[in-house]
C-alpha cells in the first residue's frame, strides 16, 4: 500500500493505517529527537509527544509527495520547544558545580544502547561540536534525505544559503570527526 | 633489429612513444644484447641523477607568496570529488591537491564513510513497546477523528442529496409550495402563534414619529424596572468580585507610586455610580456614569503614559553630559 492510500485512509480514521504509519516514520522520529536532545529516554518521550501532534494535525496534511517534509517540520518544531521548556525548568534538585557543564552540553550517554556502535557515537559526538544551523543542515540533508528546497522552506533560509552550507557543514562535520578521532587516539596511546 | 636500430629508438624508447610491435622488438634486443642493456642502464641512471627533488615546503613557500593556500579550495570540491558530481577537469586537480596534502587526503578518507553513516543515522529503532505506547496516547484522539470524518461523509451525503433535489424540474414548484403552506400555518389560521402581527407591524410602520416617540417611551417605561432588577441580581453576583479587584489593582499602582492612582479611583467612583444606578432602572444616568468611567480610565491610561517620560526627565537633568555624549555618538554615527 502506497503512502497516499495510507494517508487517505488514516484521514478516514482507519486506525490500522495509522498503526502502519506509525511504524514506518517511528524510527526516522526517533532518530531527529535523539538529535536535538541527545538522550535516550528524553528522546523516546518526546518521539511519541511529536506522533500525537501529527495525529491531531493530519489533516492539514493532504499531499503524500510532501509527507515527509511536513513529519520533518513538525518533529523539529516539536523539538525545539521541548529544548525551550527543559532550559526554562529550573532543576528539580541541587547540583553540584562540577556537574553543571553536563547540563550546559549534554552528550550521549556511553552507556547508550541505541548507540552502541563505536563510529556512530564519534559522529554523534562530532555532530554537537558543529553550530546549531550545520548540525540542522547535516541532520535534514544527509540523516533525513530532505531536498535543499525542502530544507530552505523548514529552516527558513534562501536556497542559495543552504546550497552554499551543505557541502561546507559536512567538511566541518568530516574535520571535526578526525580531531575527535585522533584526540581519542592519542589519549588512549 | 641490430643495437644501431635499438640506439636510434632508444629516445622514443624511454618516452613510452613507441608502437607496440616496436616496443616488442626493442624489449627482444634488449634480452639478447648486454651491450644495450648497459647502456640504457647508464642513460637511466643519468636521467634520474638529473632529477634533483625540490624541497618538501617549496611549493607551500611558492603558494603563500603567490596565490594563498589551496587547501580551502580544495574543501569546496572534496564532496562532490566523494561523491561523484564533480567535472573531469576540476577532480583532475583536485586529485593532484590531494596527492600532496594530508589533511585533504584525511578528510577524503572520512567523507568516504561519513555520507553512508550519516544516512543510517537517520533510523534509530526505538524499543518494540514504543508503537504500542504511541497508538495508546493517540487513542482519545482516535475517537474525535472518526467523529469527525463520520460527520464529513453524512455532510458529503447530504450535500449530493441536495444536488440531486436542485437538478429536478419540479423543485421549484414544491418549494413554492412549502412556503405557501408554512406562510399559512404561521399567519392565517385561527391558532396560529402570529396571528394578528401583520397588521401590527403595519400600524408601526404607518405610526408617525411622534406616535412613534411615544411608543418607545412606553416600552421604555415597561422594560426599565425589568433592566434594574436583572441589573440587580448581575450587581449581587459580580459587584463584589468587580470591587474586589478595583481595589488590588488599585493597591498596587499605588504601592508602585504611580500618578494614576488619582484617575483609577475616580473610575472606581463612576463605576460604583453606574451600577447603583443601574439598579435603580435609571438607564440614562447609568450610561453618562459609564461614560464617566471612560474618561477616567483614559486620564489614567495618559497619566501611566506620562510616568514614564517623566521618569527620564529627572535623570536628564540631573546628568545633561550624558546626552550630550548620546547626541555626540548619534552624529558619529
Amino acid at each position: 500500500m502506497d503512502l497516499a492510500e495510507i494517508l487517505e485512509r488514516c484521514h478516514a480514521g482507519d486506525e490500522l493505517a495509522w498503526e502502519v504509519l506509525v511504524r514506518q516514520y517511528q524510527s526516522r522520529i526517533c532518530a531527529i529527537a535523539y538529535t536535538y536532545v541527545g538522550n535516550a529516554e528524553e528522546a523516546r518521550d518526546l518521539a511519541q509527544e511529536i506522533f500525537v501532534r501529527v495525529y491531531r494535525r493530519l489533516n492539514s496534511c493532504r499531499d503524500a509527495r510532501g509527507f515527509q517534509a511536513w513529519l520533518v517540520q513538525i518533529a523539529r518544531n516539536a523539538c525545539i520547544d521541548h529544548l525551550r521548556r527543559r532550559k526554562a525548568r529550573p532543576p528539580a534538585q541541587d547540583i553540584p558545580v562540577e556537574k553543571l557543564h553536563h547540563l550546559a552540553a549534554p552528550g550521549p550517554d556511553p552507556e547508550e544502547e541505541w548507540v552502541r556502535d563505536a563510529r556512530k557515537r564519534l559522529v554523534f559526538r562530532a555532530l554537537q561540536t558543529l553550530s546549531k544551523i550545520n548540525r540542522e543542515i547535516i541532520l535534514l540533508k544527509d540523516m533525513q534525505g530532505l531536498a535543499l528546497e525542502e530544507i530552505a522552506r523548514t529552516l527558513d533560509l534562501p536556497l542559495g544559503t543552504v546550497k552554499s552550507r551543505t557541502n561546507r557543514a559536512r567538511i566541518e562535520l568530516a574535520k571535526a570527526v578526525n580531531e575527535l578521532s585522533s584526540g581519542g587516539a592519542a589519549a588512549a596511546s | 633489429m641490430d643495437c644501431r636500430d635499438w640506439e636510434e629508438l632508444l629516445d622514443d624508447y624511454l618516452a613510452g612513444k613507441l608502437p607496440p610491435p616496436r616496443q616488442r622488438a626493442v624489449e627482444e634486443h634488449l634480452a639478447a644484447c648486454s651491450g644495450c642493456r648497459e647502456l640504457l642502464d647508464t642513460v637511466r641512471g643519468n636521467l634520474d641523477s638529473l632529477q634533483t627533488p625540490a624541497p618538501e615546503d617549496l611549493t607551500g613557500a611558492i603558494l603563500a607568496r603567490t596565490s594563498g593556500p589551496t587547501c580551502p579550495r580544495a574543501e569546496e570540491r572534496l564532496c562532490d570529488l566523494v561523491s561523484g558530481a564533480l567535472a573531469a577537469g576540476e577532480a583532475q586537480l583536485v586529485r593532484a591537491h590531494l596527492e600532496h596534502c594530508r589533511r585533504c587526503q584525511a578528510l577524503v578518507v572520512t567523507l568516504r564513510w561519513l555520507l553512508p553513516e550519516l544516512r543510517e543515522m537517520g533510523e534509530l529503532q526505538p524499543d518494540p513497546a514504543f508503537t504500542a505506547e504511541v497508538l495508546r496516547a493517540t487513542a482519545p484522539l482516535r475517537r474525535r477523528v472518526e467523529r469527525r470524518a463520520a460527520w464529513r461523509a453524512h455532510r458529503r451525503g447530504l450535500a449530493a442529496w441536495w444536488r440531486r433535489q436542485l437538478l429536478r424540474p419540479r423543485f421549484a414548484l414544491e418549494v413554492a409550495y412549502m412556503a405557501t403552506v408554512l406562510i399559512v400555518a404561521l399567519f392565517g389560521t385561527p391558532i396560529s402563534p402570529l396571528q394578528g402581527s401583520a397588521p401590527r407591524a403595519l400600524a408601526v410602520v404607518q405610526a408617525t414619529p411622534g406616535s412613534l416617540g411615544q411608543a418607545l417611551a412606553g416600552a421604555y417605561a415597561e422594560l426599565s424596572p425589568r433592566i434594574g432588577e436583572l441589573g440587580r441580581d448581575a450587581w449581587q453576583v459580580s459587584g463584589a468580585h468587580l470591587t474586589g479587584a478595583l481595589h488590588s489593582l488599585e493597591a498596587d499602582l499605588a504601592a508602585r507610586g504611580t500618578r494614576a492612582a488619582p484617575a483609577l479611583q475616580a473610575l472606581r467612583a463612576e463605576a460604583r455610580s453606574s451600577g447603583e444606578a443601574l439598579l435603580d432602572g435609571e438607564l440614562v444616568q447609568t450610561i453618562a456614569h459609564l461614560r464617566g468611567a471612560g474618561r477616567a480610565l483614559e486620564r489614567a491610561w495618559q497619566d501611566w503614559r506620562g510616568r514614564a517620560a517623566g521618569a527620564a526627565a529627572p535623570a536628564r537633568e540631573a546628568n545633561p553630559r550624558v546626552d550630550e555624549n548620546s547626541d555626540q555618538e548619534s552624529r558619529d554615527g
